[in-house]
């Protein structure tokens, strides 16, 4: 009598064989001590992988689990949203607003460049005064007046208003440390040694 | 009678049954923990991937078709993800795979005539414990899984089929290769020997 092949024992062992398969299996491994014990080897096979225990879940797995649902209820309006056609224009629609939106506000809280015409100080010492009788120009018109006639002075008085709403960038006095040094009150102070000594 | 339950269950989800979905959590939540652990090892990451597959089902309650049994849809999601950390983290298993643990010592300990259980006992069962667990983690990737969804989730051979999509020939044939394996590797514990 052959025995059976090792493949078929094994279906046989795990009941993967049809009816009659297992029929004819069935009384081969009776007769059959060899096959037979191929049969118990499973088992024991069995047996032993059976000690490995299953790992537990934890105690707040539950919790966790919810907790995922619940943030994917949440969610799920953007899904929605994702599946609508027309809202596949809506993101880079409102990318685009949103830069239209940031230029027009950088632009608004740029101030414009003002058309300064500064003057040193020593051209402040030759200025003359301005004519008696002569209408001060108005603020707005200095320019115009000033461009239709560059050789004429400049009004003192506009040109002082326009200094102090210079923007910052014209004050650069906190890199000139000889300017700071007039400034600095510790110069004022009375040398170290008689500070300590008081 | 069970799957049946299954079933019903998930169908009651679609419909938008919270409580359902409950009761399909606290079923499955123990043996798909199990699942995840044994195929991956690793508990935190098994938790996390279990987790994963309960709102992957919730997610496609509303697709849901009860085509096969719900087990075979459950598991076909869970080997899936398990498969997916496995080759994610690929190189990292293998160098912490073993555990630096010799069993010489293991093999050395006497058995005592008294059957409490004793310290080295409890030593001697671990350590079986994890013979079997890196007989089963040293077998390649779907035998693994055949094997694990086969003699520890209790799915049919038919199912597994379905869960890794080959034929019953194929799962036959899969699982047998895999067991030979195991009986190779674990041969010292099937004599009846300790490792």
């Amino acid at each position: 009598m052959s025995c059976m092949e090792r493949e078929q024992l094994f279906a046989f062992a795990h009941g993967m064989l049809d009816a009659q398969e297992e029929a004819a299996a069935r009384t081969h491994v009776a007769e059959c001590a060899r096959c037979r014990q191929a049969v118990e080897e499973f088992a024991r096979l069995d047996a032993v992988l059976e000690e490995w225990k299953p790992a537990e879940p934890s105690p707040w797995f539950d919790t966790r689990v919810r907790v995922a649902l619940a943030v994917e209820g949440e969610g799920g309006w953007r899904k929605a949203l994702g599946t609508m056609q027309w809202a596949r224009w809506l993101v880079p629609a409102a990318a685009v607003a949103a830069l239209v939106l940031v230029l027009m506000v950088m632009r608004q809280s740029t101030p414009p460049p003002q058309p300064v015409a500064r003057q040193t100080p020593a051209a402040q010492e030759t200025t003359p005064a301005p004519e008696a009788g002569r209408p001060e120009a108005g603020h707005e018109s200095a320019p115009a007046a000033q461009a239709q006639n560059p050789s004429a002075p400049a009004n003192p008085a506009t040109l002082t208003r326009r200094d102090e709403t210079t923007p910052e960038d014209d004050l650069k006095v906190l890199e000139d440390f000889d300017m700071l040094a007039n400034f600095d009150v510790l110069s004022e102070l009375p040398p170290r040694e008689s500070r300590v000594a008081n | 009678m069970a799957i049946d339950h299954d079933l019903e269950l998930m169908l009651r989800v679609r419909q938008g049954d919270a409580e359902s979905f409950d009761v399909l959590l606290d079923r499955h939540r123990k043996p798909l923990v199990g699942f995840f652990a044994r195929m991956v090892r690793d508990q935190a990451l098994a938790e996390d991937l279990a987790q994963e597959a309960f709102l992957r089902v919730y997610q496609a309650r509303r697709r849901y078709r009860p085509k096969a049994k719900f087990t075979t849809w459950l598991y076909r999601i869970a080997t899936n993800l398990a498969l997916n950390a496995l080759r994610g983290r690929k190189g990292v298993q293998t160098v912490s795979g073993g555990d630096g643990d010799s069993s010489d010592g293991a093999s050395q300990v006497e058995r005592l005539a008294d059957s409490r259980p004793t310290v080295e006992q409890e030593m001697l069962l671990s350590e079986r414990e994890r013979a079997i667990r890196q007989a089963v983690e040293s077998l390649p990737e779907n035998q693994r899984a055949a094997v694990i969804l086969h003699k520890y989730q209790g799915v049919d051979y038919r199912q597994i089929g379905n869960i890794l999509g080959v034929s019953e020939s194929a799962v036959k044939s899969l699982l047998f290769r895999a067991y030979e394996n195991l009986r190779i590797r674990l041969e010292p514990l099937l004599r009846g020997g300790q490792i």
